[in-house]
């Protein structure tokens, strides 16, 4: 055997992963430097992969991976390995097998199911209990069958007796009334007092008359000394539209006795 | 379960799985049993190849779980007709790489610790142990390339064809790589003064 065909079977040998058959490498390498180092570094390595294997540690993640994945997909599911020990089923048991998977989809089924019923169940029953609720604090209709004259321990025991009473209709109408006698009686002293400050304005305080003040040189009422109203005096159709709407205002105004309040 | 001539043929309960293909067809169907039995079948191989590419169990654990993740994810993709375990150790492989890249990233230099640990040729160490740790440690020197191509090779036993078509690299090339990593490893025991049981040393003249 030369080196050409010792590099040839150890390279061969090692891509096939199995040990160099024969005695004639290691014979060659006993007289050849070159190929005994080779040798050597082949028996070491072959060595150190045999050990270096054997170092692996063990590992069980099939659990934590599996339930990784259908928390990715499909969301939380319980494992038969997670249920109580009641509920436990023995891995080889047919049981198992009967249910997985379909057996736990039915289950997130139901419990979604379960969860529809108690979003639609729940507010319902408290809104019919409110409708139950305004209607017995309310006053029954004739046919009803709540007493009209409940024993007084019911009515205080009962929360609707404890509410202010609602407003009757003659209340209302009779607030309604007074806001109106309000407004008309505040219009009718703004009338008042604006009809009684234009001849003021005209009179001083012993009586004399005033006359306007002179705006400008050629306003008329710079020329204007004559107290007693005149054609030309401006505040007329004032004045007689304030009476107008004065005496349009006392007719508006019943005359019955108005409310005191 | 029961395994039935060799480990492609599963019993478990009432059905009887013959190979990876129908385990994978049940869990394309949502089989929890079946995603259980592929992870069973396969967690001890990608969790040995990211061991050894990583060196460190945690991490390891973490990209075992990205892996299977990921290979539920693409199952779909997966050719009923070519082997299931280089296809799943191709993403681990690649997971591995980018966990490696992440790491460096991050600057956790692992060379440094090495060096220390390297810093003077050792006693000669005949235990096994020893020996397995001091290859892990040489592992951790060499080019990513390399080191994935060793453990692909020796420790998952792949042949050079598969693990150019995992790496997507030509034949040749992997048979490079593998042949320069055995000789930096070789060179590494070298300087450690690390020598075979029963080698031998030709007569000086």
């Amino acid at each position: 055997m030369n080196c050409l065909e010792f590099k040839e079977k150890l390279h061969s040998a090692v891509e096939a992963h199995r040990p160099p058959a024969g005695d004639d490498l290691a014979a060659h390498s006993r007289q050849c430097p070159d190929c005994l180092r080779e040798w050597n570094e082949y028996q070491l390595l072959t060595q150190a992969v045999a050990a270096w294997n054997d170092t692996a540690p063990a590992v069980d993640l099939s659990d934590s991976i599996v339930s990784r994945w259908l928390l990715e997909t499909t969301g939380p599911v319980r494992f038969p390995s997670a249920l109580s020990s009641d509920e436990n089923v023995s891995p080889t048991s047919p049981e198992k097998a009967a249910l997985a998977p379909e057996s736990f989809l039915f289950q997130r089924r139901s419990a979604g199911r379960l969860r529809a019923r108690q979003v639609f169940w729940i507010p319902g029953g408290l809104l019919l209990m409110f409708f139950l609720l305004i209607r017995q604090g309310g006053s029954p209709p004739e046919n009803s069958f709540v007493s009209k004259n409940p024993p007084q321990i019911e009515s205080e025991t009962s929360w609707a007796t404890a509410e202010p009473p609602l407003p009757e209709l003659d209340t209302l109408l009779q607030d309604v009334e007074s806001g109106y006698w309000e407004l008309a009686n505040s219009a009718v002293h703004t009338v008042s007092d604006a009809a009684d400050l234009l001849p003021m304005r005209r009179v001083g305080m012993n009586g004399a008359p005033l006359g306007w003040p002179a705006l400008m040189p050629s306003s008329p009422f710079s020329e204007t000394t004559n107290p007693a109203p005149s054609k030309d005096d401006p505040s007329g159709p004032l004045s007689q539209g304030f009476s107008k709407a004065l005496n349009l205002l006392l007719e508006v105004v019943p005359a019955t006795e108005l409310p005191t309040s | 379960m029961f395994f039935v001539g060799g480990s492609s043929r599963i019993e478990w309960g009432s059905h009887v799985i013959q190979d990876d293909a129908d385990v994978i067809a049940l869990c394309l169907e949502g089989d929890v049993d079946a995603m259980h039995q592929l992870v069973e079948r396969y967690q001890s191989a990608v969790f040995g190849l990211c061991f050894k590419i990583l060196g460190h169990r945690e991490d390891a654990e973490d990209t075992v779980q990205d892996v299977f993740l990921r290979a539920f994810r693409n199952l779909a993709k997966w050719d009923p007709l070519r082997p299931f375990k280089p296809w799943v150790l191709t993403i681990a492989a690649n997971r591995c790489r980018t966990a490696l890249e992440k790491r460096s990233r991050q600057a956790r230099n692992i060379d440094g610790s090495l060096d220390t640990i390297d810093a003077g040729p050792s006693s000669r160490q005949s235990d096994r142990t020893d020996l397995g740790e001091e290859l892990d440690l040489a592992l951790k020197k060499l080019r990513t390339d390399y080191r994935i191509c060793f453990i692909l090779f020796h420790q998952q036993e792949l042949s050079c064809a598969e693990i150019g078509d995992m790496l997507n690299c030509p034949v040749g090339t992997v048979k490079i790589w593998l042949h320069r990593a055995r000789k930096e490893l070789a060179e590494h025991f070298t300087r450690r003064g690390i020598v075979p049981e029963g080698h031998y040393e030709l007569p000086r003249i």
